[in-house]
Formats: C-alpha cells, sequence, structure tokens
C-alpha cells in the first residue's frame, strides 16, 4: 500500500503540495490527474524519495521513505516525466547498466534484462541507441527500467504524453498487463487513459486533493449536480470549476 | 554501496569515450605537449640534459596550464548534465547512496585525467629516443613526477565534481572549477613572495602546489606530506560534492 499523509511542498513562496492525503491499495491502479503545474511531479518525486518534503508522512510497503527512503526505493520502479535516458548508450547497455545499479548482477540482471525486453516489446531494438528510438520506444524503455527489479510498486509520471494513437494503446496494453499484479500509481491529464486503465482516481488541483476514489463514483458524484457529466473528462472539468469557484468565494 | 559505486564509475568512464569531447581533449593535450617538445626542449635544446629537458617539460607555462584545467574538462558534465537532462531522477530514484553515485564519477574523471597524462609518455618515448649518446633518460625522476601530477590531479578532480554538483550547465561548471584550481595554484605562491614572517614563508610553501614540483618532484623527490595534503583536500572537496548533489540535484 501508497499510503500520504499530510503532505506539504514549497518552492521558495510557492506552495507546490498543501497537506495532501491519498492511499492507494495493494493490487490497485490508482490515476493521479491534475492541470499541469497541479502539484503531481512534484508529490510523485517526494514519493520516490527523490526529493525531501517540508511535513507530512509517505510510506511505500509499510516503509517511511522520509525515514528509510534507500529501502521504500528498493520496492518502487519509477518512470519520470519526458523519459530521461542516457542517449549515447544501447538500450541492452542501458539496462544492464540500470539492473547493476539496482543491486543485480550477473546471471541474475541478465535475466531480469531479458524478461523486460520480451514483457514490454522491445527485444528488437535491444541493440539500437537510445537517442536513436522514437518517443514510443523510449516510453517503453523508460518502464522496462522501472520494472528491471519485478518492483510491487511503480510511479510512472505522464508516460503517454507526446505519444501517437497507436503508441498511447501499445503502452496502454502494456499498463494493463503490468497493473494486473502491481500497485501503479500513474499520473495524467488524459483523462481518457485513466478511465481505460485505472481502477481509482485522485484529483489533484492547485496543491490540494479535490476528489478521490472509483472512477464511476466520482462520475456519479459529479453528475448528482444540475449537469449530467457523461465522462471522467466532464467529471474532473466539474470538479476543478467547483475547487475554482470556493477559492474564489 | 560499493557495486553501485562500480556501475556508476563504469557508465561514466565509457561515456568518455561517446563523447567528441573527450578526444579532443587528447588531441589538444598531445598537440600542446608536441609543440613544447618540437619548440622549447628538443634534445637539442635542452643540450642533452635529462634533467633540463624533464625540468622544462614539467614547468613550462603549457604544463601548468593543463595540469589546471584538464580536470574541469573532464568533470564539468559529470553531475551537471544529470541535472540538465533530467537522469539525476532516474539516478537518485534507484536504490543508491548520494555517496556512491559521486564517488562513482569521480573514479571515472580521475581514470580519465591520468589516462589523458599517461599520453606524455608518448612525448617522453621520443624524447628519450632521441637523447644523445651518453644520456639516459631517468625514468626514476619520471615517476615521481607523475606521483605529483596524479596527486594533484586527484584533488582538482574533486574540485572540478563539485563545481558540476552545483550547476546544470556544464561551461559554468568548467569556469568555477578553473577558478578555484587557479586560486588554489597562486595562494602559496603570491603569499610567499609577499610575506616576511619565516612561519608563513613555511606555511606558504608547504601549499604552494608549484613549489611542490620544482623543489621535490621534479628533482625524482616524493613527499608523502603533499600528496597527503592533495588527499586531504579532495576529500573535503568530495564530501563537499556530495552535500551541494544531495541539496540541489531537484532544484
Amino acid at each position: 500500500m501508497i499510503e500520504v499523509e499530510g503532505l506539504r511542498k514549497r518552492y521558495g513562496r510557492a506552495v507546490a503540495l498543501d497537506g495532501i492525503s491519498f492511499r492507494v491499495n495493494a493490487g490497485e491502479v490508482a490515476g493521479f490527474v491534475g492541470l499541469n503545474g497541479a502539484g503531481k511531479t512534484t508529490a510523485m518525486r517526494i514519493l520516490c524519495g527523490f526529493m525531501p518534503r517540508d511535513a507530512g508522512a509517505v510510506t511505500v510497503g509499510g516503509i517511511d521513505v522520509g525515514k528509510d527512503s534507500l529501502g521504500a526505493r528498493r520496492l518502487l520502479g519509477y518512470l519520470p516525466e519526458g523519459v530521461p535516458l542516457y542517449p549515447e548508450m544501447r538500450v541492452e547497455e542501458f539496462l544492464r547498466y540500470r539492473a547493476g545499479l539496482k543491486g543485480l548482477g550477473g546471471a541474475r540482471a541478465r535475466g531480469a534484462v531479458a524478461r523486460v525486453l520480451a514483457s514490454c516489446d522491445i527485444a528488437d531494438v535491444s541493440r539500437r541507441i537510445v537517442g536513436q528510438l522514437s518517443k514510443g520506444y523510449r516510453q517503453r524503455v523508460g518502464i522496462a527500467d522501472a520494472l528491471l527489479v519485478d518492483p510491487p510498486y511503480l510511479v510512472l509520471d505522464e508516460p503517454t504524453v507526446g505519444l501517437d494513437p497507436l503508441q498511447v494503446r501499445r503502452l496502454r496494453d502494456l499498463l494493463k498487463t503490468i497493473g494486473a499484479s502491481r500497485t501503479i500509481i500513474f499520473s495524467t491529464h488524459i483523462l481518457a487513459e485513466v478511465e481505460v486503465v485505472c481502477d481509482t482516481v485522485i484529483v489533484i488541483h492547485r496543491g490540494r486533493i479535490i476528489a478521490r476514489g472509483r472512477i464511476p463514483d466520482l462520475i456519479a458524484r459529479a453528475a448528482a449536480g444540475t449537469s449530467r457529466p457523461a465522462t471522467l473528462e466532464e467529471a474532473f472539468v466539474a470538479l476543478v470549476r467547483d475547487a475554482e469557484a470556493r477559492d474564489v468565494a | 554501496m560499493w557495486r553501485s559505486t562500480y556501475w556508476v564509475f563504469r557508465r561514466d568512464f565509457v561515456a568518455y569515450f561517446y563523447s567528441p569531447a573527450a578526444y579532443v581533449t587528447m588531441a589538444g593535450f598531445l598537440f600542446l605537449n608536441g609543440l613544447v617538445l618540437n619548440f622549447e626542449i628538443g634534445p637539442g635544446r635542452a643540450g642533452g640534459d635529462v634533467d633540463i629537458a624533464l625540468r622544462l617539460l614539467f614547468g613550462n607555462f603549457f604544463f601548468w596550464i593543463l595540469v589546471l584545467a584538464v580536470p574541469p574538462l573532464v568533470t564539468m558534465r559529470l553531475l551537471a548534465e544529470e541535472r540538465r537532462s533530467g537522469t539525476a531522477d532516474l539516478l537518485m530514484t534507484a536504490p543508491v547512496r548520494t555517496s556512491a553515485v559521486v564517488l562513482g564519477k569521480y573514479a571515472a574523471g580521475f581514470l580519465f585525467t591520468a589516462l589523458v597524462w599517461s599520453l606524455l609518455l608518448v612525448d617522453l618515448a621520443f624524447l628519450a629516443a632521441r637523447l644523445p649518446a651518453g644520456s639516459e633518460m631517468d625514468w626514476g625522476k619520471v615517476a615521481a613526477i607523475y606521483a605529483g601530477i596524479l596527486g594533484l590531479e586527484a584533488f582538482f578532480t574533486a574540485v572540478g565534481l563539485w563545481a558540476s554538483a552545483f550547476s546544470r550547465n556544464q561551461v559554468v561548471a568548467a569556469v568555477m572549477a578553473l577558478t578555484a584550481n587557479m586560486v588554489i595554484f597562486l595562494v602559496g605562491t603570491y603569499h610567499q613572495l609577499f610575506s616576511d614572517e619565516p612561519y608563513e614563508q613555511l606555511l606558504y610553501s608547504f601549499v604552494s602546489v608549484i613549489s611542490h614540483f620544482v623543489r621535490d618532484f621534479a628533482v625524482g623527490v616524493v613527499d608523502l606530506r603533499y600528496l597527503a595534503l592533495y588527499a586531504l583536500g579532495a576529500a573535503v572537496a568530495l564530501g563537499a560534492a556530495i552535500w551541494t548533489f544531495e541539496a540541489r540535484k531537484w532544484r
């Protein structure tokens, strides 16, 4: 289980996270949605132990990220936004390096690399230079890296951004497969993806959680008003408008 | 920790050879030393005296430029590029300590610096082959000089890595490191010139790197106190690099 309680983060005077709390249960795929600048990446970076928090608590599989960051990172696979990779390396070489960094050596590393090359459908580009890959392949190499040690928790930051429809569909299928046995937080602002891939959704706006729960429940809750949203996107827009109206009031 | 240090070292060391910058650095190094050898030192100009030739080769203006400039060129991208390209996210969300990352990068930077300096052995072999009859290359002195060079470059490599932890911009990191190296280089020398107090002169001559080379390494003396001084400087700079990268990696 991933548990976030009262998480706060400021950049100078700007408040990035204003005491957010949420929980993602074991085996759940949660969509973490919000507008650009809502605080998704900041929350995910704190979750993965990359960035310190100002206040609050984050636990991954019962391990406090603030107290035992290395222990929590051993349980996590992370795909950062924009999929930063080393462009000069070959795909297999990159994955071998990452396996070594994550503590796998020798036959275990070779086995793990072969497994993720197959499961992410990138064996055909294993000898290619990362910098020469298409964006879709780069995303899949990034996901392969996140899956190397077969972590029980995955944190994926905007994995579908910039992909063409065919690449999005492939990635969606991949996420469905890997999500069957893992706890995943998947950040995006493409709500159609969340509807297809996720069990639950967490909506963040201006550093605050404005809604969370199962997707049909959120749609139904938003539909309880005068308008009648039929999709998650319409529910999301309604939620954001409500939050902005409350801020103005 | 050592396993991840090894993998960081291995990736960064190999990465030098993917980049044209490494080959440009090595070519520039060889070219400058070739010029020095040809126009300044050549066996004829040194009068066949190996001592004079070695003192010229390891004491000329270009030698010091290279001592000061090679480490910043080698280290400037090591941490700055990780932050600029976003791979710091990838690196620091793996279960690795910041100290392992910094030490791995330091080992890669130092080994590459040592490799660049080893190119000078080509010039020395050339010089040895062309010495007049009766003269012989003093390889013991060469070894002492190399001990000094590698000790000092170990220090400057750590300073360069610290500078690389400060900025996302490689050029800024290189300029910061070069400036710091120049301050370290000049601090003993200038104070020695302007100070009358004997104890101050003693102190400043102890920290003056130019004195270390002229007085000791270049005449074949390896003073371990100087190597310990460089090691201490390197340890302080590495500690500062770990702290700086940890504090600034996400900014």
